[in-house]
């Protein structure tokens, strides 16, 4: 318990002397500040960067996967090619016991003519889309009014239709409420049963990735409907949800495997996962998270030299001083454990002062931007942590130093 | 108190030995007040330091209170400073930008003290040196005599069984000695052992027994 208090109470001589060589301490602390808000940064525009891009992704659905026919593939039995090698008749099987990773599937058709849409002298140049009831909850689609597909729509082959924010404004005034109001397609009239939510890809369009589709400029279809436009019963492709992003590769093989089978591999089919485009985020990410990592730990090194600088020249000044506490009773490990504290407290309110500097720059940028900069629990927890190792790392030489003068030597010191 | 037998120290100065002590055997009772004195060279400053804990003999034996302190483990020499032993220096050796209070209290820290009962018994031995006025004053605020007072009173905070004194008034008028070394008497009065190196005659005269030495020896 004493002994307890004795490091106790030499934290607080610590403190005492960081008190009185105020613009030094502070200087020191500003060194480790920079580096621990470096790198701070460096970890919060990573996080912040993959948000920003995951919600983009997100608009796709997570657990999205997309087959369809592999045009490239060679033809050794000279089939009728010009299929999708998928049809309607191979979705019942497709949604069975073939493939347990689906979760659920739903078929896309694409118009093959481009039909045009209208509401009287308003004109859309949206692009149609056949899908069933599953497609909404895969594509990760919201409706900001009316309702979606029912099994029924699809069934009945019912002239009715989900439309996007862009064509929504495209067709209707501003003032209309568009849901139960007509549009046409092609000449035949369809009923706009709901509104799909707005959808930003905005970063994905400016890179190509968006898949060439303008999200809020659809009108999805009953596939039954588009079918019937297109004269015969093909499907484009396939979009499905995977039970987990894990299972995502898996899923789109099975389904794959599934339609080689049945079509006694007259077709090959290809895949694309959203969790591959996951990866790839990550790794570019990762990347870029390193070198910046890298950096800020330089900054963070040359705070921690400073550091050292600084406590040996105190020690040097102080010997006479620690030769004076040592023949008061000072023992190696008090003089070891105060210098050492000097250290760690410099390094630890350079952690601290770094941090808040961190957030207020991320916050600024946050509101200048709109880039979202969100130092995460774990990532202020390193960073204090990384500040304590720094302290004792940088510290300890200097405090071993002055630990290890004999008392007379100390004593003789001017 | 004190038992020190064919005690020997040497210093290496670029390779070759250096004798400071040269078989010393020396016996200090308690109570007693001794003056080592000497020319300067005779050993006489090393001998304190060894008497002290603050180093070590090479060879021979050195008991303080019947403990063998040659040999001892530089952690248990450290409790010895801080719990057998209070030093008073030539040059007072206060710890600057602490008040006069914190400085005596300074030792009880190392003991594992409580805030409380270091500042009342830092107090006690601020008072007893008459220096309670100038308590919370620091170091450059204080003259000489009243820095060394402050510095016996950081000796003897401790209650430690024995006082050491280095050239205690080498630094001081004398007028500002005399009364350092009225403290002394007053404090071998009342019952406190002392070790003084000096080299003054005047200061030695006041002492109990004077122990000469020359070329680490004693005469």
């Amino acid at each position: 318990m004493n002994r307890l208090r004795v490091f106790i109470e030499l934290t607080g001589e610590a403190v005492i002397a960081l008190w009185q060589n105020r613009l030094r301490s502070l200087l020191s602390v500003l060194g480790i500040a920079i580096g621990i808000a470096a790198v701070m940064t460096v970890s919060a525009v990573s996080s912040g960067g993959k948000q920003f891009v995951l919600k983009e992704l997100e608009t796709f659905g997570l657990r999205s996967l997309w087959v369809f026919r592999d045009y490239k593939e060679k033809d050794p039995q000279s089939r009728v090619r010009d299929s999708s090698g998928i049809d309607s008749r191979d979705l019942k099987l497709l949604k069975g016991a073939c493939c347990p990773a689906v979760k659920r599937l739903s078929p896309v058709l694409l118009a093959a003519n481009r039909p045009i849409v209208q509401n009287g002298n308003r004109y859309s140049s949206a692009q149609l889309k056949g899908v069933d009831a599953n497609y909404t909850g895969i594509n990760n689609d919201r409706l900001t009014m009316g309702r979606g597909f029912q099994p029924g729509d699809i069934k009945g082959r019912r002239p009715v239709a989900l439309i996007g924010e862009t064509v929504s404004q495209d067709l209707y005034p501003q003032s209309e409420n568009p849901i139960g109001r007509d549009l046409r397609i092609g000449g035949r009239r369809y009923q706009v049963i709901g509104v799909l939510e707005y959808k930003s890809r905005d970063l994905l369009a400016s890179i190509g990735s968006d898949g060439g589709e303008d999200a809020n400029n659809r009108i999805l279809l009953p596939y039954t409907q588009v079918q019937q436009m297109n004269g015969n019963q093909q499907v484009s492709y396939l979009q499905a949800e995977a039970v987990s992003i894990a299972k995502a590769e898996q899923a789109a093989d099975q389904l794959r495997l599934a339609l080689q089978r049945r079509y006694r591999g007259s077709y090959q089919y290809t895949k694309i996962t959203l969790a591959s485009y996951l990866k790839t985020v990550d790794r570019i990410l990762g990347g870029i998270t390193a070198m910046g990592v890298v950096a800020a730990s330089t900054a963070l090194l040359v705070g921690g030299i400073g550091v050292a600088g600084i406590m040996s020249t105190a020690v040097v000044e102080r010997i006479r001083e620690i030769g004076v506490r040592m023949a008061i009773g000072a023992n190696r490990r008090h003089i070891l454990f105060q210098f050492l504290a000097e250290a760690v407290l410099i390094s630890l309110a350079g952690g601290m002062a770094g941090l808040l500097f961190g957030l207020l720059l991320g916050g600024t940028l946050d509101l200048l931007t709109g880039f979202p900069l969100m130092p995460t629990l774990g990532g202020v927890l390193t960073g204090l942590i990384v500040s304590v190792l720094v302290g004792l790392a940088s510290g300890y030489y200097p405090a071993r130093r002055a630990a290890d003068f004999l008392p007379v030597e100390a004593l003789r010191r001017e | 108190m004190i038992q020190m037998q064919a005690l020997h120290k040497s210093y290496w100065r670029g390779g070759s030995e250096l004798p400071v002590i040269r078989g010393i055997d020396l016996n200090i009772s308690a109570g007693e007040f001794v003056a080592i004195m000497g020319p300067s060279g005779s050993g006489k400053s090393t001998l304190m330091n060894i008497i002290g804990c603050l180093d070590l003999a090479d060879r021979g034996e050195y008991r303080l209170n019947g403990e063998r302190v040659s040999g001892a483990p530089s952690s248990r020499l450290a409790e010895l400073r801080g719990q057998a032993i209070g030093f008073i220096f030539q040059s007072f050796n206060l710890i600057a930008n602490r008040s006069a209070l914190e400085n005596v209290a300074l030792p009880l820290l190392y003991q594992g003290i409580a805030r409380d009962e270091r500042i009342s018994l830092a107090t006690q031995a601020l008072q007893r040196v008459a220096m309670l006025d100038r308590a919370s004053h620091q170091p450059n605020q204080l003259s000489g005599g009243q820095q060394q007072r402050v510095a016996i009173a950081r000796a003897l905070v401790n209650r430690p069984s024995l006082l050491i004194a280095d050239e205690p008034t080498g630094a001081l008028d004398s007028r500002n000695g005399d009364q350092v070394m009225q403290l002394f008497n007053e404090l071998h009065n009342e019952g406190h052992t002392l070790v003084m190196v000096t080299h003054d005659p005047l200061i030695g005269e006041r002492a109990d027994r004077v122990i000469m030495l020359h070329d680490g020896m004693v005469i």
